[in-house]
């Protein structure tokens, strides 16, 4: 290993960023404990707030770390991933955003219920929406565990798992205690210092090359070791059919999973308007799409300045590429400013993780409360669940999850980050994207419809990846040892979107009740216009 | 701009009570006839030739620009995957197709974001605010 940084600065930085993100949700939390409160922050946040908000729960370190990453090691297919991350936002603008935040109150099941049978429909649309943010929070997390072993420079098991634990611990208290408000709140700040610390190792970076950004192309090409090919689609996804298909299957899935992903819809649930909703979004575009911008010269840049070699020796995937980066910007290892911009970056890096995983932990909670415990297992006359109890039924689960999240994270640490988020996205785009566009756009879609549409993607993506290379049958599969795969993509979404849209139009055309006319006469007016939107 | 953005705020606020008053029969299980009367409401509001202009300026918008960006994006996707030569051309210096098309994604993007914000400002912010209030009023 060629870097040895000191550490020191960097865990007195991490220790501030707990202390700062734990005095916000002590300080937020004490105001409101309505379910308003709890679920949707009080809905009055403003545009710039939500947007900032929105990108600090997009932009993971899956993001910060791992496309940069994968720009510095692989170039120009690194960048592909940055784009379908993007352009994914305007569905999110045009088909969701304001429509959700005028149809539903806390939940997406709560946009299927206003027109729905709603037990069958929340049953299926809360399992859903927990089984995405579960996948995406075990994603995270076990990022988190190598992330903070490799910053401390211990790569031992126990060190990553203390790790995992920790940031569970912490996810759990600041969704208890602060609820939306706070973890709203902890989203902006974290949005904030990563958009600083991008504008402040962009600039660095276009400053060593004189804002010369061919020089700055050409250097990385030529210092990664792959010459041209590093500027030419290929180099990580290779060439054979099935990798190609697997790329196409991928970009499917980023496309259209963010549109379904329950901790990206419930901020919409945040501002007081539909108006607010789509302004917010607009901010979040703006931000992510710079952010990723930034992301191509701070992984070409620390592609030409660390170098490929030096890369893959400190991380063979490539996720430390921006605090190597800025440990050689700085001036190098020794240098004051070289550890102290190393320092930052990485409590950077430290609170992206953090914040993201309590924006899951409550989407999930919220799934759980909101729509599986309060109403889809109730009996049709049962006894209400007061909001009260909603509220106190919401913590216990996140605390439960997060439990759930931290075991689950210790025995998935062998799975890929990235492999775990693309699945996250899949199962987004196969189950609940579906089910939300048909339910605001299409007359005839009835209850059967919705609940099939859901289970029709939900299913066969998970499915699918069992039987995948990613379980069995080669060498970096999760269990090595055996093969019983027999879908040749890791990723699922070229298959399984199709089914989720085609059983959908095949539930409602079999389903002998007709469509609630009413229902979606209120639910279209409402959406469009936001009369008796909450 | 930021004036309209104000009175949008407003309004907004000033709908509060009669919201929360809304939500409390919804949470208490409305009964069979007073739904009647809310779905009527909606199926004549649904009918109504104001908001058939609504939905006609969003759905007119939106369906084509959406199955624009998405045939784009994929046709891009599909072209790294199964044309990666023509893609590798240079252009000028570094540059070369696929960085052209990859930046021209990012451009396309920010680009239908603005169009599409100013579409729903002219054609319907403000016929969609006062159907909601209309709407509202019928359904006290």
């Amino acid at each position: 290993m060629t870097h040895h940084p000191n550490h020191g600065l960097a865990v007195a930085l991490f220790a501030v960023v707990v202390a700062v993100t734990l005095t916000i949700t002590v300080w937020v939390g004490r105001r409101g404990h309505a379910a308003e409160d709890f679920f949707a922050g009080g809905r009055d946040f403003s545009p710039l707030q939500n947007g900032f908000a929105l990108s600090g729960d997009y932009l993971s370190a899956a993001s910060f770390l791992g496309v940069t990453g994968l720009i510095a090691l692989y170039g120009y297919d690194g960048v592909l991933y940055s784009i379908g991350f993007l352009v994914a936002w305007l569905v999110v603008l045009m088909l969701v955003s304001e429509l959700v935040r005028n149809a539903g109150r806390y939940t997406l099941a709560d946009v299927l219920a206003l027109r729905m049978r709603q037990r069958p429909v929340r049953a299926a649309a809360g399992l859903s929406s927990m089984v995405v943010t579960l996948m995406y929070l075990i994603a995270q997390m076990v990022g988190a565990g190598s992330l903070v072993a490799l910053l401390l420079n211990t790569n031992s098991g126990a060190a990553k798992a203390w790790t995992i634990i920790a940031v569970g611990a912490l996810m759990i208290v600041y969704v208890t205690v602060g609820g939306m408000r706070a973890t709203t709140w902890i989203q902006i700040v974290k949005a904030f210092l990563l958009v600083g610390g991008s504008v402040l190792l962009t600039v660095l970076v276009l400053a060593r090359f004189h804002g010369d950004l061919g020089a700055l192309m050409e250097t990385a090409a030529r210092r990664s070791g792959e010459g041209e090919k590093y500027l030419q689609p290929g180099l990580n996804y290779g060439s054979g059919v099935i990798s190609r298909l697997d790329f196409v299957s991928l970009g499917l899935a980023l496309v259209l999973g963010t549109g379904g992903l329950p901790h990206i819809l419930s901020r919409f649930y945040t501002v007081p308007t539909a108006r607010a909703a789509r302004r917010s979004t607009m901010w979040a575009i703006g931000l992510i799409g710079s952010f990723y911008l930034m992301a191509i010269v701070l992984g070409l840049g620390a592609g030409a300045v660390v170098g490929g070699h030096d890369l893959r020796a400190a991380n063979s995937a490539g996720n430390t590429a921006v605090p190597l980066l800025a440990l050689d910007l700085g001036g190098g290892d020794g240098s004051t400013w070289g550890l102290l911009l190393f320092a930052v970056i990485s409590a950077i890096a430290f609170a992206t993780i953090l914040a993201v995983v309590a924006g899951l932990t409550l989407a999930s909670s919220a799934a759980f409360a909101h729509d599986l415990y309060a109403r889809a297992l109730r009996r049709e006359n049962g006894r209400q669940v007061s909001e009260r109890e909603e509220v106190i039924a919401a913590r216990v689960s996140a605390v439960v999850i997060g439990g759930l999240a931290i075991v689950l994270s210790l025995y998935a640490q062998r799975l890929n980050v990235a492999f775990l988020v693309g699945l996250a996205f899949a199962v987004a785009a196969s189950a609940n994207l579906p089910t939300l566009l048909y339910s605001l756009f299409w007359k005839r879609f009835s209850t059967r419809g919705a609940v099939w549409s859901v289970y029709g993607g939900l299913v066969p993506a998970v499915v699918l990846v069992l039987f995948s290379p990613v379980v069995s049958g080669t060498k970096t599969s999760v269990i090595p040892g055996m093969d019983f795969h027999w879908f040749p993509l890791e990723n699922p979404g070229l298959v399984s979107i199709p089914l989720g849209f085609l059983a959908g139009w095949l539930g409602t055309l079999l389903d002998r009740e007709p469509a609630d006319e009413d229902g979606y006469a209120e639910l279209e007016v409402r959406a469009l216009t936001g009369a008796g939107a909450a | 701009m930021a004036q309209q953005e104000r009175v949008d705020w407003w309004a907004a606020s000033a709908s509060r009570p009669r919201v929360v008053a809304q939500r409390r029969s919804a949470e208490a299980e409305v009964p069979p006839t007073e739904e009647r009367v809310g779905g009527a409401v909606y199926r004549s509001v649904q009918d109504s030739e104001a908001f058939q202009e609504i939905r006609r300026g969003y759905r007119s918008f939106v369906f084509p620009a959406c199955a624009g960006f998405l045939a784009w994006y994929l046709l891009f996707v599909t072209a790294q995957a199964f044309m990666p030569d023509l893609l590798g051309r240079r252009i000028a210096g570094p540059l070369n197709v696929a960085w052209a098309l990859g930046l021209g994604q990012f451009a396309s993007t920010f680009l239908l974001t603005w169009l599409y914000a100013r579409n729903a400002r002219t054609k319907r912010d403000r016929a969609a605010l006062e159907l909601r209030w209309d709407t509202q009023d019928q359904l006290r």
